[in-house]
């Protein structure tokens, strides 16, 4: 039978931006709550340089990480912080790192190729130590997870274009 | 002017029920989105705005509290009213303390549309302005400018005035399997 083309990465991405809505949940630790940040997203550029905005279902911008050689920044209403890593700024926003870089992939359907990789089943791969599921990315849904403590979970809806 | 239209709304709609659309513009002006829905109020801060199009997405507030729900994510989040940023220009529509929380100016009418502009006292500073906009008595749009340049404009059409609301209407109870964390 043929094999299931990974349909649908023009139907959801343009050449240099993703978007859509995603969720990331941190679990509790003895000594923090679960965290979880919902918003829409709008991924920007590339690992080396871009840009990733997260809204309100209203559409107003409440954070902004902005990356390019040598400076790292999330800006917010209160103005604007710099960080030495993307890792770095995702921990403060997040209380865990997110591998932003290797978001622009994972987004797209595919491993990153920064980092070795293997094949979990023929709908999900293991990498950085992350499972991503991309069994309903037809639709334009990828689930990654992170089974490390605390456990890490990240769901994505990119807007159809 | 459109500064006393929008005292004498608050006033006197205590509830409203108005079908939506809203157009999000990137800050450099090239990306629009759009979708539509519903959006019930009943002052003071409980407002109800039910996102139909392009995706099932819910916003409710009770007054106490702002749970958004998103049905491709199966996730709800909640916050306290207070602290649910962005939610100030709900606030202004379904809030009960007009000119404690906003400084309002009347704007210049644009085709038909007369604006007042209410900046939030509260140094919030998410937004860079938030502006209501009316058609004679009836709420036509309300526009908010973010911070990044980020805009927002919503378009309401067949409000109904003071209709009766069940307080239901405003709690927010978890889809089964959706999952829920608090902040």
């Amino acid at each position: 039978c043929a094999t299931q083309q990974a349909t649908g990465p023009r139907q959801y991405s343009t050449p240099d931006s993703l978007a859509g809505r995603m969720t990331v949940k941190v679990d509790a630790t003895p000594t923090s709550q679960a965290r979880n940040v919902t918003a829409v997203f709008d991924l920007q550029g590339t690992p080396e340089q871009g840009k990733l905005d997260l809204s309100t279902p209203l559409g107003t911008v409440l954070a902004q990480a902005r990356w390019a050689p040598g400076k790292v920044a999330l800006v917010t209403s209160q103005g604007e912080t710099a960080f030495a890593t993307l890792d770095e700024l995702t921990r403060e926003v997040l209380g865990e790192s997110l591998p932003v870089a290797a978001l622009f992939d994972w987004l797209r359907g595919r491993p990153w190729p920064g980092a070795p990789s293997t094949s979990d089943g023929d709908k999900a791969f293991k990498q950085l130590g992350w499972t991503v599921s991309l069994a309903q990315f037809g639709d334009g849904l990828i689930a990654a997870s992170r089974a490390e403590a605390p456990a890490v979970s990240v769901r994505a809806k990119l807007d159809a274009q | 002017d459109a500064v006393d239209t929008l005292k004498d709304f608050v006033a006197t709609v205590k509830t409203g029920h108005a079908s939506f659309t809203q157009v999000v513009t990137s800050p450099d002006g090239k990306k629009k989105k759009s979708s539509s829905g519903t959006f019930d109020f009943a002052r003071p801060n409980q407002f109800r705005f039910e996102y139909a199009k392009p995706f099932e997405q819910l916003i409710v507030s009770d007054g106490q509290k702002v749970w958004i729900y998103d049905a491709d994510l199966n996730q709800v989040s909640s916050r306290k009213f207070s602290q649910a940023l962005g939610a100030t220009p709900a606030a202004l529509l379904a809030g009960g303390s007009l000119e404690k929380d906003f400084t309002l100016s009347a704007l210049p009418s644009q085709q038909g549309v007369d604006w007042a502009q209410a900046l939030p006292k509260a140094k919030e500073g998410t937004f860079q302005s938030v502006r209501i906009g009316f058609k004679g008595k009836d709420l036509s749009a309300l526009e908010i400018v973010d911070n990044f340049g980020q805009k927002s404009l919503l378009t309401f059409t067949q409000l109904a005035a003071n209709a009766t609301m069940p307080p239901e209407h405003f709690k927010f109870t978890v889809p089964k399997g959706a999952d829920l964390i608090e902040q």
